[in-house]
């Protein structure tokens, strides 16, 4: 089969590799009928994400239909049509049982890797370096799927794949973006970064009652992206004065009643904070270049919560922590309990509440996915989100 | 055997070497003072330095050196001990029985090739990679279902001397708290010891892994892995569909 694989910082492939196999009794084999390339990928392009190896096959948020099974699978039949959430979830661990699925104790064969560096391991994650389990993903024509049994969700067959793949990832990850900040009526959200998760998490935070939602970006197709579903937005690459001091104004010296930092450990910035970050993260004194998550601490109002669905990934410098304690903000982040707003969020596309293909830029084959990583980079061609038939 | 190296401070002699080699430290201490005061270098203060240090040696019968070297060799007959604790969702009695199940425990012990049992003892074959297989007898020690499990290899003269026990806490709703020890002898002498002790960071991530392994075969019913998947990276093998 065709796979996207990974070779090195920029490094992108589409090989013949062999093709996937049943390994455990709880696998199945799904033939990919639609998978994307996610922000977050770009993390493993550039680098920053250890643990990579030569010719791991990339991928994370796809959909088929399921071609094998193993003995354990009784809930799938072949044929059946379903999107497969990037996180990987035995069911039965301490955390799945409590609903804290990327956090589950039994999918990552090298959680001694994680644990060295956070003490712990979440689960495994298709297509996202070894120490996150070295899995095979899915930006390829076939995909082996562990604990089957427990995670893809069928999907109804009035609704097309584009409707429904990002429930593999993106649409969960925005949406508990803004669960994590316990909306209520009224609230103004401030979201940074309007890339594929940061538009869920707008369109999620009106989902669940916010009044505003105020974006930051400085990449016009996103910020435009954003206003079309009705955000405010803040371009930090012209507008002045600072993205803090404008959100002050705009919320009347309250602040944002929540910030969601949907950015991660590539921050940019324009100030000399920005650029002191840059120099240390090439020299490999600091991991993760964290200017987003440091303004949303800075700006959120008293008492407020700061939700990362951003990923980061080691270490952070000059972290605001007397802000954070001052101010008694709540902080919350984390991989997507992805496997718990399945069903929710697919009555949402049913009923029509949403249609989360709104994001979608480009649409491609698999031999185009390295151009597609390298122009992704670059933000260029007005790229937000690229799907691709394999 | 690990009691000699329990006395420590309290209990540590006065001098730790001999009246030959203390005069002996003494008279080169000298020597090496004498030369280094005559040069006034780097060098000459540091040799008056290391000489004093020597004199100082002699005269009070004591050396820091030699206390630590002898800690250092008398740590070398301590067995290699190993604690790994874990929390694993299911009943103390069901963890209990699948521990106390010997023949099906290189399910999960990576490194254990065969367990066979017969009435009381159990044969036990490992393979540590690239090494030969070590065979061993054991007996269990101590019994006590859905509580504690203990065992210890038969002889002395076996070539891996190890026991161990895995104790099962009732954690009520969360199941049970595995603690598992395991203590062994490494094979061949001081040198074999030695090599084994810089490896026991290896031997506690294999115990570990090993335990970890036990606990996905009893929740998810099976144990993670890739080994099998497709790579960019290995172009062996089938191809194509």
């Amino acid at each position: 089969m065709k796979a996207a694989c990974w070779f090195g910082v920029g490094d992108v492939r589409v090989e013949d590799v062999p093709d996937p196999v049943l390994l455990n009794p709880r696998d199945a084999i799904v033939k990919v009928t639609l998978s994307a390339i996610c922000g977050s990928d770009l993390h493993l392009y550039n680098g920053y994400i250890p643990t990579m190896a030569e010719g791991d096959i990339l991928g994370h948020e796809f959909m088929g239909e399921v071609v094998e099974k193993g003995e354990g699978v009784r809930n799938l039949q072949i044929g059946d049509r379903v999107v497969v959430p990037f996180t990987i979830a035995c069911g039965a661990c301490f955390f799945c049982k409590r609903g804290l699925v990327s956090l589950c104790d039994n999918s990552n064969p090298n959680a001694w890797m994680a644990e060295k560096l956070y003490g712990y391991s979440g689960s495994g994650l298709f297509g996202y370096s070894h120490m996150m389990g070295g899995y095979a993903g899915g930006q390829a024509q076939y995909v082996r799927v562990p604990f089957a049994d427990v995670g893809p969700v069928k999907v109804p067959a009035g609704l097309t794949d584009e409707q429904v793949l990002f429930l593999s990832d993106i649409f969960p990850t925005g949406y508990m973006a803004a669960e994590n900040c316990g909306i209520q009526d009224g609230d103004v959200i401030a979201v940074w970064g309007c890339g594929p998760v940061g538009l869920m998490a707008i369109r999620s935070a009106f989902l669940l009652g916010a009044s505003r939602v105020i974006a930051i970006d400085e990449v016009a197709p996103r910020l435009e992206a954003a206003r079309r579903i009705g955000a405010e937005t803040i371009d930090f690459g012209t507008e002045e004065p600072s993205v803090v001091e404008r959100l002050h104004q705009l919320t009347y010296g309250l602040g944002p009643d929540a910030c969601i930092d949907a950015v991660g450990l590539e921050a940019h910035g324009h100030s000399l904070i920005a650029a002191y970050d840059r120099v240390k993260q090439a020299l490999r004194l600091t991991t993760d270049r964290p200017l987003a998550l440091r303004q949303a601490i800075q700006a959120c109002r008293k008492g407020g919560t700061v939700s990362v669905p951003g990923v980061y990934g080691g270490f952070i410098d000059k972290a605001p922590v007397g802000a954070f304690f001052s101010k008694g903000l709540t902080l919350k982040g984390g991989q997507t309990h992805v496997h718990r707003y399945l069903a929710p969020l697919l009555s949402r596309i049913e009923r029509g509440e949403v249609d989360p293909s709104f994001v979608i830029s480009h649409r491609i084959g698999i031999d185009e996915v390295p151009e597609a990583y390298a122009t992704f980079e670059r933000k260029a061609d007005d790229a937000i989100k690229y799907v691709l038939r394999p | 055997m690990a009691t000699a190296a329990l006395r420590r401070n309290d209990t540590q002699p006065l001098t730790n070497i001999g009246d030959v080699e203390r005069v002996g430290s003494v008279a080169l201490g000298m020597v090496f003072v004498m030369a280094g005061l005559r040069r006034h270098s780097l060098a000459g203060r540091t040799a008056a330095a290391v000489g004093s240090a020597l004199v100082a040696r002699g005269v009070t019968g004591r050396c820091p050196v030699s206390a630590r070297l002898a800690r250092r060799l008398e740590s070398y007959r301590r067995p290699v001990r190993v604690v790994e604790a874990m929390q694993v969702s299911v009943p103390p009695a069901e963890a209990y029985r699948a521990w106390r199940d010997l023949e099906r425990l290189p399910r999960f012990m990576k490194h254990i090739t065969s367990v066979t049992t017969v009435d009381g003892t159990s044969h036990w074959t490992a393979q540590f990679s690239g090494l030969p297989p070590v065979e061993w007898d054991a007996e269990i020690v101590r019994d006590v279902p859905g509580e504690v499990l203990s065992w210890r290899s038969r002889n002395d003269d076996q070539p891996l001397e190890n026991s161990g026990s895995v104790t099962f806490f009732d954690l009520g709703p969360r199941g049970t708290g595995l603690r598992v020890e395991i203590g062994y002898y490494p094979p061949a002498g001081p040198l074999g010891q030695a090599v084994a002790r810089l490896f026991s960071p290896v031997t506690e991530r294999q115990v570990r892994e090993d335990v970890r392994r036990f606990k996905s075969l009893l929740e998810a019913g099976e144990i993670p892995t890739t080994a099998g998947q497709p790579s960019g990276a290995a172009r062996q093998g089938e191809r194509g569909r």
